[in-house]
This record gives C-alpha cells, structure tokens and sequence, in this order.
C-alpha cells in the first residue's frame, strides 16, 4: 500500500451507459428461455396415456426437469456472452482519456474462482483497468501487488459501490496480479476488461 | 534423467512411418517446447518502451529500425515469429512519432509476417491503414493495433502454438529495448535509463521461459545463449527504489556500453 498512490475513477458516463445498453440488450433473452422451459413442460403434460409406458417416460422427462432446473441457475446470458462486445464498449471510453492500449481480457465461462492474470507494471507508469459485465454480476476487479497484497478494488466496502474502473501510479516495478471475482457466490463471468497506461 | 528419457519417446504411432530413415526418427524425437502463459502475458507491453522514447524528446530515426525490404530473407517459422514481434514494435514506433509512410511500411511487413503464421486475420489492416493515412487520433490508432496483436496471441495460445507466441513477444522486447538503448546512446535522459535498467527483470523472466526448451531446436538454443549474453551485460545493473526520490539507478557507462552492444549483436541476427 505505501508504494503505491491509489485512486478511484468514476467513469459514470461512457461506461455507465454502455453497461445500461447491455441490460436492455440482454433482457430478452432471458425472456426467450424462460418460453422455451414453458412449453417444454406443456408437452410432459400431453405425453401420459398409457401407464405402463409412463413410468420409464416420467423418468426421463423428470431428468429433463432436473437438468433444466439445474441450467436456470446458470444466467442464460452467459450462454450468448460476447466478450469481444464489451471490450469494444470500454475501448470507447477509453479514446478520449489518454490511456494507451495495453492488454485486453476476455471473462466469459463458469468456475468458482476468480479468473486472473499477471502484468509487469512499471515504476512511474500509472494504469488503469477498466471492466464491463452484466449488471447484476457484481463482478469486482481487485488489484495484487508482487507481494500478494490487495493494494485496489473496483468495490468499495465503505460505500458498498462497485466502480467500472481502478487508476493506479506504479511505484514499484513488479508482476501485479489483476483478479476478476464475484461479491456473491456467483460463478457465471461475461465480461471483457481492459488494461491501459500513460505517463 | 527419466524425465528426459520419456519426453525423447515420440508422440504417437501415426507420427512414426515405417520409411522413415534416420534423420526423420531424429526429428520426431525433439522435445516439446513448454510454454508458461501466464509468464508471457505478463510480460510488459513493448509499447510502454516505445512511448517512453517518444516521450523523450530525441527525434525519430529510421535507420534504427528493422527494413520492410527484410521480410524475404524470413521464411522459417520462427524467424517469421521473432520478425513479427520486431516489426509489430517499428510499428508503433513509427505510428507515435507520426510518420505515416514508414508505418504503412511496416504495417505491411507486419501483415506478411502474419499471414506467414497463419494469423493475419486478426488484425484488421485496412482499418488500421486508414486510421494511419487520415492521421485520426494516435490514441485510436494505437488501439487498433492493440486489439489486433492481442487477438493473434489469443488466437496462437488457443492453438497452442507456444513456441511462436514466445519468439513474436522476445523479437518484440528485443527490438523495443535495442532502440532504447539507441536513442539513450544520444541522450543522457533519466526516465529511460531507469526503464532500461529496469528490463533486467524482463531478461530474468525470458531466460527462465526458454532454459527447459533449450534442447527442442538448435535456434531456441541459440537464441537462448543470445539472450544469456544479454543478461550478463545486466549483471552490475540494478535499481534500488528510495521512500520519497526518485530510484537510484546502478549502471555506469561501461555496463551501459556492453548491455547496448550485446542487444545489437543479438538484434543483429534475429534481422538479419
């Protein structure tokens, strides 16, 4: 921590809006899911004349249930993840700021731990890592100096806000872990990120 | 030992023809080369260097960089791997400083250079010679570029193909550092005698990537002692971070000589 300035940055603008334009976008489908389990389950229903047959039948439509209650949890619109569209919506925010390309990172897929990556950050350089996901993912960033220590985060405790970005003035040269994590207990990532510097 | 004894076994049957004759068994019998991912994507973006020499003041010059002309003499892979990641350097290094022409140049080069591993469809080139010709913002243009070169090595890792992703990212560093320590030769700028300095933590991260693949080919093997070469020359060069000043940088002028002559001895032979 004290080898390194750490600053929040509200990107409220740009960014903000672009991660509203995703929910709308990404509503409907979830509509179209929820259809589709609707009448599937019409037809389970139609399917019981004859009891002998219904049993090994019943079996397996119950399992279909199953299945499918077991892929509800999973947010369908990690089935559509676009990461590379997300990226594209930080890009934007990013041309006007003076932060220059460095590294983009795709989040997309299921898993309980964070997904992270490594960076050489340099003294005197500062950084910014901007992240874009769904909206009620509450996917933080959290920033990792050479010696383990969570040195910034896009989720601020105090206020319990998550913030699109984290802007950091290196003043340690060093391989910097940048963690991708959920607040809760979720385990679907779709998302993109994207790591930037000037002097 | 055992290690070495199962990793020389070939592969699988399909790759042995009963044909074949010595020479062809020696070459099925190479190791694999490993690769740390993890290790290369965090190695630091050639374009931070880039920028810092702009930033420096010391006017551009062409000379330094490797000639469009070059891309017939590369036509093994790994000579077309370690030439991309140089080219891709000019690249920016030409884009920052402006000069239309030569960036156009090698963004040429750098397409043929893709196109050669089979990547070149990642990088959109004529969005990104249109940005260049109409001069648009530097920072669009950089950008462009970026996604594109990251889209390659997220395209090379997918495949696997960990060798060439290793070549393109170490003829990248070398050629960013080989013009650092260029333009520091005109100039006595701090700021990038420290960045200079400071890559003898890039060198350590390389040399640890290549040391278990010394054995898969004799250009890896030499490329690696090139690359020890380079690392020795940082052998008196630290820097010693101070609370509250600016760090301290250990690196007298003949340490700085020899580091700068090892870098173009081995930049030499990767161009040439």
């Amino acid at each position: 921590m004290k080898k390194l300035l750490i600053a929040f940055v509200f990107i409220g603008g740009m960014l903000g809006k672009s991660l509203a334009q995703q929910k709308t976008t990404t509503t409907p489908q979830n509509t179209k899911t929820e259809q589709k389990t609707g009448t599937q389950t019409q037809k389970t229903t139609k399917t019981q004349p004859d009891p002998k047959k219904q049993q090994p039948e019943t079996k397996k439509e119950e399992k279909k249930e199953i299945k499918k209650e077991v892929k509800k949890e999973i947010n369908p619109r990690i089935e559509n993840c676009n990461p590379a569209g997300y990226i594209t919506d930080i890009t934007e925010s990013l041309k006007a700021s003076g932060f220059k390309f460095l590294r983009s990172y795709k989040l997309e897929g299921v898993s309980n731990k964070p997904i992270q990556h490594e960076y050489t950050f340099s003294k005197g350089t500062t950084y910014t890592i901007r992240v874009a996901s769904y909206l009620d993912s509450r996917l933080k960033v959290i920033l990792y100096d050479p010696e383990g220590r969570a040195i910034a985060s896009t989720y601020n405790a105090d206020s319990d806000k998550f913030y699109p970005s984290i802007q950091i003035q290196c003043n340690k040269t060093g391989v910097y872990k940048i963690s991708f994590e959920h607040h809760f207990n979720k385990r679907d990532f779709c998302g993109g990120a994207i790591l930037a510097f000037k002097r | 030992m055992s290690a070495i004894i199962l990793m020389a076994c070939p592969k699988s049957d399909n790759e042995q023809k009963p044909t074949q004759d010595t020479t062809q068994k020696q070459t099925n019998t190479k190791t694999e080369f490993k690769t740390d991912y993890e290790l290369l994507n965090a190695m630091p973006n050639p374009i931070e260097m880039t920028d810092l020499i702009k930033s420096s003041g010391i006017e551009y010059d062409n000379s330094l960089l490797n000639k469009p002309e070059n891309i017939e003499k590369y036509n093994a892979e790994h000579q077309i791997a370690l030439n991309l990641g140089v080219y891709s350097v000019d690249l920016g290094y030409a884009n920052l400083h402006n000069k239309t022409q030569d960036a156009i140049r090698f963004l040429d080069a750098t397409r043929k250079m893709a196109e050669g591993l089979k990547v070149a469809q990642f990088f959109d080139f004529e969005k990104i010679k249109k940005i260049t010709q109409e001069s648009k913002d530097m920072n669009e243009l950089i950008l462009t570029t970026g996604l594109g070169l990251t889209a390659m090595r997220q395209k090379l890792e997918e495949e696997k193909r960990g060798e060439v992703l290793t070549l393109m990212v170490i003829g990248g560093w070398v050629e960013s550092l080989y013009l650092a320590t260029q333009v520091a030769e005109k100039a006595n700028k701090p700021a990038l005698n420290e960045k200079i300095a400071d890559q003898k933590f890039v060198v350590e991260a390389i040399l640890k990537e290549l040391e278990p693949n010394k054995s898969v080919s004799k250009h890896i093997e030499s490329l690696y002692n090139d690359l020890q070469k380079i690392g020795e020359s940082y052998k008196n060069i630290s820097v010693e971070p101070q609370e509250g000043k600016p760090a301290k940088v250990n690196m007298s002028k003949d340490d700085f000589q020899k580091l700068s002559q090892a870098l173009k001895e081995v930049r030499g032979r990767i161009v040439s």
